[in-house]
């Protein structure tokens, strides 16, 4: 049987008011669910004023300038006062409470720490053709995650306080090595199929260099990468040019 | 002795404790913050105070513990979300006064809701201080008491105004346009500024006033 705990959910979100009440009268209908929270990054749609009328918790993001996801989620863990803290994008249009109680039974079960969801949909550009051939390079012990940049995320709240979180794109992938390299039970669970825009291609540039900057600066910290060695490749490819 | 216990060792935190050790130099200063290297810096700039390394929960354990002995609390991480909570908790646990120091404006009504009276926000002065200097005409709040009572105004006319104040609710205080100021004034001109300090519903009706007079213009 899977112990009692009390699961706080957060969703870092921005303009979203369209999508906010019904996330957030979903999130509570999951079991074990005692808070539902919005961190906004400076909304100007109503978003906030939605997020209330739903009940929900709601804080606006520590930075002013230059709002991240990063920030927003490490507000969301340090707000949130349950036992399982449970990370979801706000637009998923066919949310169900089953995505918050699928993220948190391995925590719950003790099985895992650190929980990913992930999903049945069409592979994200930037985890197929950035977040995936890097971790295969530099941390192989991860590369069977089937989507490392999942925002669908589960971890104990506790476990949050030992790790830093990156401020932008690049969490979500930063949050599962530093869990590994803390030696946390990691797990990816299925959640099923989730309906869910997919960003344009330009919007991904960002993305793309964030999520390639989070693993290679770890990458370089756990002596991955030896420095001199790639900074003497760079240096071959650049005369090359 | 005040002892006050600090939360957050940030650029703004550093600023803090200096100033709350020149507010109370002989009050007993704890300082808490929970990465490893904060803290053993913290304790190389601040030797004079106690330093604790303790996580969220530790923290809040603690706030609850040794409620009766902190006089004040002051939430300066570069958290707002972790502020409210620790603030929270310090006012829930009855510490007498607990202070957030906000990284985002925008989270003020937050903190106020929570029952906060007093809230530093480190932005406040960047508005008034531009308009100071920058704005040509017209009135600039440059200051409010943290009750909001007690305000400080300027005000800079397009042409010469006459001042009619009842006596006792504000005090006038003018800079001519060669520098040099004037205590006693009872008209103000172009490239002057006139600062009227006072309560806030005084000083309002002031400015009315003086707003309503600008077309009268003084005759010399």
């Amino acid at each position: 049987m899977p112990e009692k705990m009390d699961v706080s959910v957060v969703f870092p979100v921005k303009n979203r008011a369209s999508y906010v009440r019904k996330a957030v009268s979903v999130a509570y209908k999951a079991e074990g669910v005692k808070e539902v929270i919005i961190v906004d990054g400076g909304s100007t749609d109503g978003t906030i004023r939605e997020a209330l009328k739903a009940k929900a918790k709601t804080i606006i993001q520590s930075k002013l300038v230059y709002p991240g996801k990063g920030v927003a989620m490490r507000d969301g863990a340090y707000y949130a006062s349950g036992d399982i803290v449970v990370f979801l994008d706000v637009d998923i249009k066919n949310m169900a409470p089953s995505f918050v109680e699928k993220l948190a039974e391995p925590i719950m079960r003790k099985e895992a720490e650190f929980v990913k969801g992930c999903f049945e949909r069409e592979a994200g550009r930037v985890t197929e053709l950035v977040a995936k051939p890097l971790l295969k390079i530099f941390y192989p012990e991860l590369a069977n995650f089937r989507q490392p940049l999942s925002g669908e995320i589960a971890g104990l709240r506790k476990t949050f306080y030992e790790v830093e979180f990156e401020e932008g794109w690049g969490v979500d992938v930063g949050l599962l090595i530093d869990m590994h390299r803390l030696g946390r039970p990691v797990t990816e669970i299925d959640i099923g199929f989730k309906d869910h825009e997919m960003k344009p291609l330009p919007h991904l540039t960002d993305m793309a260099h964030q999520v390639a900057d989070a693993i290679l600066k770890r990458a370089v910290e756990d002596g991955r990468i030896d420095r001199r060695a790639a900074e003497a490749r760079l240096r071959a490819i650049v005369e090359r040019v | 002795m005040r002892i006050v216990v600090f939360s957050g060792m940030t650029h703004t935190g550093g600023l803090a404790v200096a100033t709350l050790r020149e507010a109370d130099p002989e009050g007993k200063l704890i300082i808490v913050e929970p990465t490893v290297e904060k803290s053993a810096a913290a304790k190389k700039q601040f030797p004079w105070a106690e330093v604790l390394k303790k996580n969220v929960d530790e923290f809040i354990e603690y706030l609850k513990e040794t409620a009766q002995l902190i006089d004040v609390f002051v939430a300066c991480s570069d958290s707002d979300a972790v502020n409210y909570r620790f603030c929270k908790t310090a006012l829930d646990v009855g510490v007498p006064m607990v202070i957030p120091v906000l990284n985002n404006p925008l989270n003020r009504e937050l903190f106020q809701r929570s029952g906060v009276s007093i809230i530093v926000n480190p932005y406040a002065s960047i508005k008034p201080k531009l308009l100071e200097a920058l704005k040509a005409d017209g009135e600039i709040s440059l200051y409010e008491s943290l009750n909001s009572q007690i305000v400080l105004h300027a005000y800079k006319p397009t042409s010469r105004v006459k001042l009619e104040s009842p006596e006792g609710e504000v005090c006038f205080l003018a800079v001519k346009a060669d520098g040099s100021t004037v205590s006693k004034v009872r008209e103000v001109d172009k490239n002057e500024v006139l600062y009227v300090l006072g309560v806030k519903d005084a000083v309002r009706r002031c400015l009315e006033s003086v707003r309503a007079a600008r077309g009268k213009r003084v005759s010399g």
